[in-house]
This record gives structure tokens, sequence and C-alpha cells, in this order.
């Protein structure tokens, strides 16, 4: 059946509520057609999945859809009519998705252990394969920085806001990973890195410090 | 350059994030709508800029913004299979 041409918004609603007597009909429509937009994208769109079988994707589609329609009913009173109820359907669908793939890919992931260095790796002076090594005055200047970019790191810097800068902004983790494991929401933590890194570049200007600076300190680092 | 300091300096100092004016959850809640006018050949930098700006900045918005698209996209392509 073309759910999409065969109902309107106000229909699907009705339908949904159980305002009429197809909500059967309904529900399976609108599970078919989330597990149908979800397996386009899994099997279209994610080079990361293009090892898995057809089977497994279409497992997971269905599982991602199934949940899909459960939150689609928890939310049905938050649609507002502005676009094609399938529409806002199929966004809620992928954010369920998306949120499943990014759990499922951070299940191990530790925040404790992304932040338990004092000095981390990435804060000291060990030149990557391949780079030319600077020269003394050089490698000095940028021993100086990073003691500064440290200095104010700690300073600047709660604890909650250097782990979300570091999980988030240095090492990609997904926002509602990071959240999930502080106990937060996305929305939360975005202004937490966002209020992290005002926080930190004010102290580095109040040092002198540019990004152009010191992207050309470490150009060939 | 260690890739990880890089991304620690550009994003401290990246100023486009500043103008931000709003959250994810602000963002997402236009998708939908934005998402079928896109389709449909709009640009979401004149439709709503402050959504495009925070795309530019929020990898995970933008990747559900683009999955969203892509699925619509299929669909009125008729490259969503159907039952």
């Amino acid at each position: 059946m073309s759910e999409r041409t065969e109902r309107t918004n106000e229909a699907w609603l009705a339908a949904l509520r159980g305002e009429t007597p197809d909500q059967p009909e309904a529900l399976e429509d609108l599970r078919s057609r989330l597990q149908r937009g979800i397996f386009y994208y899994l099997s279209r769109e994610r080079s990361d999945l293009a090892g898995l079988s057809n089977h497994d994707v279409t497992q997971m589609a269905q599982d991602m859809a199934q949940d899909a329609l459960m939150r689609v009913i928890e939310n049905l009173e938050s649609f507002r009519g502005d676009s094609l109820f399938t529409t806002w359907a199929m966004r809620v669908a992928v954010r369920v998705a998306i949120s499943d793939l990014r759990r499922a890919r951070y299940r191990d992931f530790s925040l404790d252990a992304l932040t338990a260095e004092s000095e981390p790796a990435w804060l000291s002076l060990n030149p990557v394969a391949g780079d030319k090594l600077p020269l003394p005055e050089r490698a000095a200047e940028q021993r100086e920085v990073l003691t500064r970019l440290q200095e104010s790191i700690h300073e600047a810097l709660t604890d909650r806001q250097y782990q979300a800068l570091v999980a988030v902004a240095v090492n990609n983790v997904p926002m509602e990973v990071v959240a999930e494991r502080m106990g937060t929401n996305r929305n939360a933590l975005y202004k937490l890195v966002h209020d992290a890194r005002r926080k930190l570049r004010a102290h580095l200007e109040s040092q002198g410090m540019s990004m152009d600076y010191m992207m050309r300190l470490f150009e060939d680092r | 350059m260690d890739e990880q300091l890089h991304k620690l300096i550009a994003c401290i100092f990246d100023q486009h994030a500043d103008n931000n004016p709003i959250d994810c959850e602000t963002c997402s809640i236009h998708f939908h709508r934005l998402a079928e006018l896109v389709a449909a050949g709009a640009s979401v930098n004149e439709l709503l800029p402050e959504v495009q700006q925070h795309l530019d900045c929020c990898l995970e918005c933008n990747e559900e913004f683009q999955a969203l698209l892509s699925i619509i996209v299929a669909e009125n392509s008729g490259l969503v299979a159907s039952e």
C-alpha cells in the first residue's frame, strides 16, 4: 500500500490514536515504511556496515523500526503538522537507528580511561612518524606552548568540562554516548563543550596565543 | 602535527561555533520540514541559516539530517523498495 498518498496527516493521526477502525493496519503500514527507510539507509548510505549480510541488515532494520514505531506513538502529540506525517516519523526513526549504531560502536568506551592521563600523549612533544624534527629553538617553543596549553586546561576548565572537551572535540566520540556516560543529555553536553571551548580560548588569548600562531608552530611537528 | 592536538586547537578557536545560536534539539526539530524542502531543491542556508551553521559544526546533527534527507530523496525517487 502506498501510505504516503493514501493517508493524510489527519488520517494517520486518527488511525494511530485508535480513533478510526484501521489502527492495526496503520501501525503495520508505518512500521513497514520506517523499516524500508532504515534498511535503505543502512544498506546504501553506511559503508561501515558493508560487511554485514543482507539478512543481518534486514534484522537490524526490523528491530530499529519496531523501536522507532514505539517512539513515534509515544510522541504523536508533538507532531505539529509542518511536514508529511511520514517524514516526521522517519526523522524519529533515523534518530533511533543512528543512536543504536553509535551506542553499539562505543559499547566498550570508557570516558574515565580516555581522560585518566594527567598528561595525554597528544599534549606532549612526540614527533609523528614521518614528520621532520624541529630545530632545537622551535622544539623549545613548542614545549613551552604545550605546557601553557596544559596549564590553561587545568586552570580554566572543570573536570567535567575537560572530560567533555577531550571526548567530543579531540576524540570525536558521539555526544550522546558521552552524555550517557556523564549522566547528562546531548543538549547539556553541547553547552558544556561550548563553554569549555570559550573559556579555554579566552585563557589562551589572554596570554597572547592565537590559532594561527599555534597551528604554524606545530605545522611541521 | 598530531591529529588530536590539531583538533583541539581548531576546536578552541572555532569562531564559527561562537556565532551559532542554536543547540542540537532546537536544530533537529526542523529536520523533517527541511528535508522535504531540500529534497525539492531548496537550500538549508537560505531557509534557516542558523540550522546550516549548526550543521556545519555539529557532526552528529549533520549525520542525522543527511540520513533523513537521503531517505526522503530515495523515497521520492522510488528507490526505497515497497513491500
